[in-house]
């Protein structure tokens, strides 16, 4: 896992990522330098937390992708079933295409899990 | 070149210089900056960009051309700063290197630079003051508390370093006059009297100083906080300061936009919030209940704000989610906050137009009826 999260760390624009539980207990983290890991466990675990007691209200408990842009970053959160992969990065990429490479390494967590 | 082509290029160029000193504006100074690339006169080129820069610092098009012959000019400034870095670090050598990605816009690499330098010169005013113009320049753009609280502690530590700081003192003193901090900032432009006497700026600071209007009260947290919610500076040295009037809320103007999406494919519901989600206009499909999906795209954007804020990423934009439930996106523009709801099978491109679509109108109608009231 450790090996996924480093290759997609290698991505332009991405700044770090991170296997983090629901509560907010850290799997596995790669985060950049300057990126405080409790802090983004916290605000991980709040905003998973949040996102799907507001679901709740409209039936339902789960979210497939989130994706939050900021004045300066981004944030994004894939459901990877037991966990989410958070990977944070610059504003200014072509979201779509690191998209797509989130998602790949999404996947590959899933199978590995799977194996496992 | 022949002489007659020199001589043309000549009168082109005092043209052109003419046009962007007496009219300066972004298109003359963009003739100008690429008159002198085409000339191959890189030097000249970058000292007309950074004028441009200096009076029109948010138009995209002239930063893109400053820091294309800014990073031209400084690469191999940065290899051989990197090279003294690894050999013997200095605090010169990082405050260098950070300035240089502070006028590249890479505040994340000019941070890191000056985090460095003040873990191992904590004694050391430079990359303090440049970590606090950075923040400061981030507040001046999204008007966010922490930002300012930040800079201020970064500027103020320069400052109880090195007295005779110019540049952080010059910050603080610009910074407290236009969030109304008036004794405050006359007391650091004072400061740098004390070492400048003559300085022609600081005086000039002082006489506007007289006439910024006094709040209250001076009490830091308590200015900042309106200034966040107003979205306003309370004295802006950089425009005319014409008295506030927060624009009123046209209810029809949104009503009316949102009218022309009726029925569009795959669109569940479309609604229309201020910042602290109170409902401004709202559409939904037939059969759709409005308010559930209000009071979940409310609460996601409660949610993703304060997210945004505490990772420290500045003011929220935007966000997209998806899920067995469809897809919400929520995106905030001048004080509005957008919400889509699309169905499951409805693409993120597709829920991004129908929010464009429906910005634009809203800025098209609001400017017809501004002119219409003019």
């Amino acid at each position: 896992m450790r090996r996924i999260l480093q290759q997609l760390n290698r991505e332009v624009g991405v700044k770090g990522s991170m296997v983090v539980s629901p509560d907010g207990l850290v799997v596995m983290a790669e985060l950049g330098e300057g990126i405080d890991q409790e802090v983004v466990a916290a605000m991980a675990s709040s905003t998973i937390g949040s996102t799907k007691r507001a679901l709740n209200l409209c039936g339902h408990d789960k979210f497939d992708r989130l994706i939050l842009t900021s004045a300066h970053g981004r944030i994004v959160f894939v459901d990877i079933e037991l966990a989410y992969l958070l990977v944070l990065t610059d504003k200014n990429i072509n979201i779509d295409f690191t998209l797509l490479e989130i998602d790949g390494a999404a996947h590959r967590i899933r199978n590995t899990w799977k194996i496992e | 070149m022949g002489i007659f082509d020199t001589l043309r290029y000549k009168k082109d160029l005092e043209r052109l210089e003419k046009m962007a000193r007496e009219t300066p504006s972004t298109e003359n100074f963009l003739s100008l900056i690429k008159k002198y690339i085409s000339l191959g006169d890189q030097d000249n080129a970058l000292r007309v960009a950074k004028q441009a820069i200096d009076q029109f610092p948010e138009a995209d098009e002239v930063f893109e051309i400053y820091s294309k012959l800014r990073r031209q000019q400084s690469q191999d400034e940065i290899e051989s700063l990197k090279r003294n870095l690894k050999q013997r670090p200095t605090p010169a050598v990082f405050s260098q290197l950070a300035e240089i990605y502070k006028d590249l816009r890479e505040d994340e690499t000019a941070m890191k630079y000056c985090r460095q330098s003040i873990e191992l010169f904590p004694n050391d005013d430079r990359c303090y003051c440049i970590l606090g113009e950075l923040r400061l320049r981030r507040f001046y753009s999204d008007l966010l508390a922490k930002d300012a609280q930040i800079a201020i502690t970064n500027l103020e530590k320069a400052y109880e370093i090195n007295t005779r700081n110019y540049r952080s003192l010059l910050s603080l003193s610009k910074f407290y006059l236009q969030i109304g901090m008036v004794q405050k900032a006359r007391q650091r432009l004072k400061n740098i009297l004390l070492f400048a006497p003559e300085d022609e700026n600081v005086k000039k600071l002082l006489d506007v100083s007289s006439n910024v209007p006094k709040p209250p009260h001076e009490d830091m947290d308590v200015l900042l906080h309106q200034i966040e919610a107003q979205r306003r500076l309370h004295y802006n040295l950089d425009r005319e300061n014409v008295p506030g009037v927060p624009t009123p809320v046209n209810h029809e103007i949104f009503q009316e936009a949102l009218e022309n999406l009726k029925g569009a494919e795959g669109l569940l519901s479309l609604l229309v919030c201020d910042e602290d989600g109170n409902l401004i206009a709202r559409y939904a499909k037939e059969n759709i209940d409005v308010y559930t999906y209000y009071e979940v795209s409310v609460s996601i954007y409660q949610t993703v704000q304060d997210s945004s804020r505490q990772m420290d990423l500045g003011r929220f934009q935007k966000a997209e989610i998806e899920g067995p439930f469809g897809n919400i996106h929520i995106m905030a523009a001048d004080g509005v906050i957008y919400m889509a709801i699309g169905e499951t099978l409805v693409k993120n491109e597709t829920l991004r137009k129908y929010l464009q679509h429906l910005t634009k109108t809203i800025s098209v109608n609001t400017g017809k009826i501004a002119a219409k009231n003019r």
